[in-house]
């Protein structure tokens, strides 16, 4: 990975107890967007696949530059995105975060690029 | 055509000459700069009072010539203070029912010495025999004031070219680069044509987290909340960037104050109003005076924020904003928790297979409803134009909340005349649902004892709602139950590997 683009994830990773500690919300991010594919690569297709999409669907919404016409596909994309993970974990993990998800490239098609909304600029 | 700044502004040139010139012959430094190093010792390390009188005392036995030095910190905070942009302090009530501040119109609280609704003191007491002693009040907000920043940037050379940027730049192929591309923007510069022919109007958004300012010291929780201003006039490289953000509001804690941020938003909103209809600022890449108007386009929260500043409670069954009404959330048997299951499956496409499957979403159900309608700014408009605003008087509960709306306030910002032609008002930040999102799956995924979201009961719920013969609880021989590895979880190993 490029130098600064995320902070050192692997310090923060503790092999022997299986987990990742102290991630913070830029870090999320990068695993959210190019990580999560690599990963997870040893789960079961049907599982992984609806998982690369969402980690797809985040990275085209948080580009720089984005295309009308991308984001009104990506809006009719997203509710099956969300329904066929519905069909692999159970009920309790789909909270309101998940739901809102939906709204998302709607809003990015009436307000310009997500990079204009969100408060990584205010929260250094 | 050109012109003559305004009287405002001749002087702040006028001043800004005299600061500029160097402290003494053949000196680099001129005299502002070495206030304002003064000042930036006090504010970066916090160093007290008597080490920068020391310090000042220290450079003027140095220098050459001392006219020009600052005398003291003293002196030096009273010459840059001459330069404008001052920060105002407003007393507010302890238990923020009311601000003590005169708006110029219809508002005259500055004069009172207790709160209107609940007659608490402004100040703390004094004790006897010391009377003439200036009063302390026993809490106050900074406000900002917005308008002598926005003519600030008028006034510089370097910024004032590049506000127009959203004007010169207009796409044209359905390339989205900057918020000026969209639909909200040419919504609103349609609905107000004579604002968009100026090009050096000013579009803001707003933005507001909360934070504590004490984070090693303090075990009690403590909730600042700084409200920040960033226009988007400017280019996407110089947008958002930190020298083109203005703190306006400090709004102090030690309590979240939830729907009652309106209070301490009022003069904010008064200072915007004024700003719709005009202000006189001078622009030195035209050398023209003009009347600068500004709008609020819109404001940039997280989940929570957005609750406090919209109006639209974001807790419990009703919370998305979007769906509103018509949400299927329900609550779990088990898990007791809100849950969105299942309320995906009405945006996909009248034919779709998933709508007719009853076996893999809730259990025996087929989804024959479309998606919930799409509110016009409008529409919500006159739902929420009855309801009482935090800051009138006996503020009471509507009726019917929680059970079919969410509405807890009607928000300050509706008092703004343009924010109904607002098509996105306020504004979710997609980076914490991507950091709640990740985390779910992720600790899910990776099956982190305690964070994920697949335990016992959860595999209760699946059973009851569901049917999925794979994640029903199983006994041992022994009569306890246990929880079969789900397909999405990894093995052992396979959490190593990913380590």
């Amino acid at each position: 990975m490029p130098d600064g683009y995320s902070s050192n994830l692997a310090r923060g990773a503790d092999v022997n107890r299986g987990r990742v500690v102290g991630m913070k919300i830029h870090d999320c991010h990068v695993f959210m967007e190019c990580l999560l594919p690599i990963a997870f690569n040893s789960l079961p297709t049907p599982v992984l696949n609806p998982i690369i999409e969402i980690s797809h669907f985040f990275k085209v919404l948080c580009f720089t530059t984005l295309k009308e016409d991308d984001l009104t596909r990506m809006e009719q994309n997203i509710p099956f995105i969300l329904c066929k993970l519905e069909r692999i974990f159970p009920p309790a993990l789909f909270d309101c975060m998940e739901h809102l998800l939906v709204h998302q490239a709607y809003k990015a098609r009436l307000g310009g690029p997500v990079q204009y909304m969100w408060m990584y600029p205010f929260k250094r | 055509m050109e012109e003559a700044p305004n009287e405002q502004t001749q002087r702040f040139y006028n001043l800004l000459l005299d600061a500029n010139t160097p402290l003494y012959e053949r000196a680099s430094d001129s005299k502002l700069s070495m206030w304002v190093k003064l000042l930036a010792c006090k504010s970066n390390w916090d160093i007290p009072d008597q080490c920068l009188e020391f310090i000042s005392k220290m450079l003027l036995d140095v220098a050459p010539t001392n006219s020009n030095l600052p005398k003291s910190y003293y002196d030096a905070k009273r010459l840059v203070s001459k330069l404008g942009l001052e920060a105002k302090r407003i007393d507010c009530c302890v238990d923020d029912c009311m601000l003590f501040y005169d708006n110029g119109s219809n508002k005259n609280d500055g004069a009172l010495l207790e709160c209107k609704f609940c007659h608490k003191p402004r100040n703390h007491d004094h004790n006897t025999g010391v009377s003439n002693k200036k009063p302390v009040p026993v809490k106050a907000m900074f406000y900002l004031p917005i308008i002598p920043r926005l003519q600030r940037m008028y006034a510089s050379t370097q910024i004032a070219g590049e506000m127009t940027w959203h004007y010169d730049n207009k796409s044209s192929n359905g390339v989205l680069r900057h918020p000026c591309d969209v639909e909200a923007w040419k919504h609103f510069h349609r609905v107000y044509p004579d604002f968009a022919t100026e090009p050096c109007n000013v579009q803001l958004g707003l933005c507001s987290d909360g934070f504590n300012p004490y984070v090693q010291a303090s075990n009690a929780p403590y909730s600042c909340w700084p409200i920040i201003f960033t226009p988007y006039n400017l280019p996407p490289e110089m947008c958002m960037s930190k020298p083109y953000m203005f703190l306006s509001c400090l709004i102090p804690g030690p309590f979240n104050r939830k729907a009652g941020i309106d209070i301490f938003l009022e003069p904010l909103i008064d200072d915007l109003k004024k700003l719709w209809s005009g202000v006189l600022t001078y622009d030195i890449s035209r050398k023209q005076n003009f009347k600068m108007r500004v709008t609020l386009i819109m404001t940039i929260n997280d989940f929570p924020a957005y609750g406090m500043l919209s109006g639209w409670g974001t807790h419990g069954k009703l919370a998305c904003p979007h769906c509103m009404e018509h949400i299927k959330a329900f609550r779990l048997y088990h898990g007791g928790k809100n849950c969105w299951f299942d309320s995906h499956r009405r945006f996909l496409s009248n034919d779709h297979a998933f709508r007719r499957n009853k076996n893999v979403f809730k259990k025996g159900e087929v989804e024959m409803d479309g998606p919930p309608p799409k509110l016009t700014p409008t529409q919500v408009w006159n739902r929420v134009k009855n309801y009482p605003k935090v800051t009138d008087p006996g503020v009471q509960r509507i009726d019917g909340y929680r059970e079919w709306h969410n509405w807890t306030k009607r928000s300050i910002f509706w008092d703004l005349p343009y924010w109904k032609d607002n098509l996105l008002r306020h504004n979710l930040d997609v980076m914490y649902i991507e950091k709640n999102f990740f985390d779910n799956i992720f600790n899910t995924m990776m099956n982190v004892s305690g964070k994920t979201k697949d335990n016992e009961k959860a595999r209760m719920d699946s059973n009851l709602y569901c049917r999925r013969k794979d994640l029903e609880l199983k006994s041992h021989d022994n009569g306890k139950m246990f929880k079969p590895k789900a397909n999405y979880t990894l093995a052992g190993d396979q959490i190593k590997h990913v380590c």
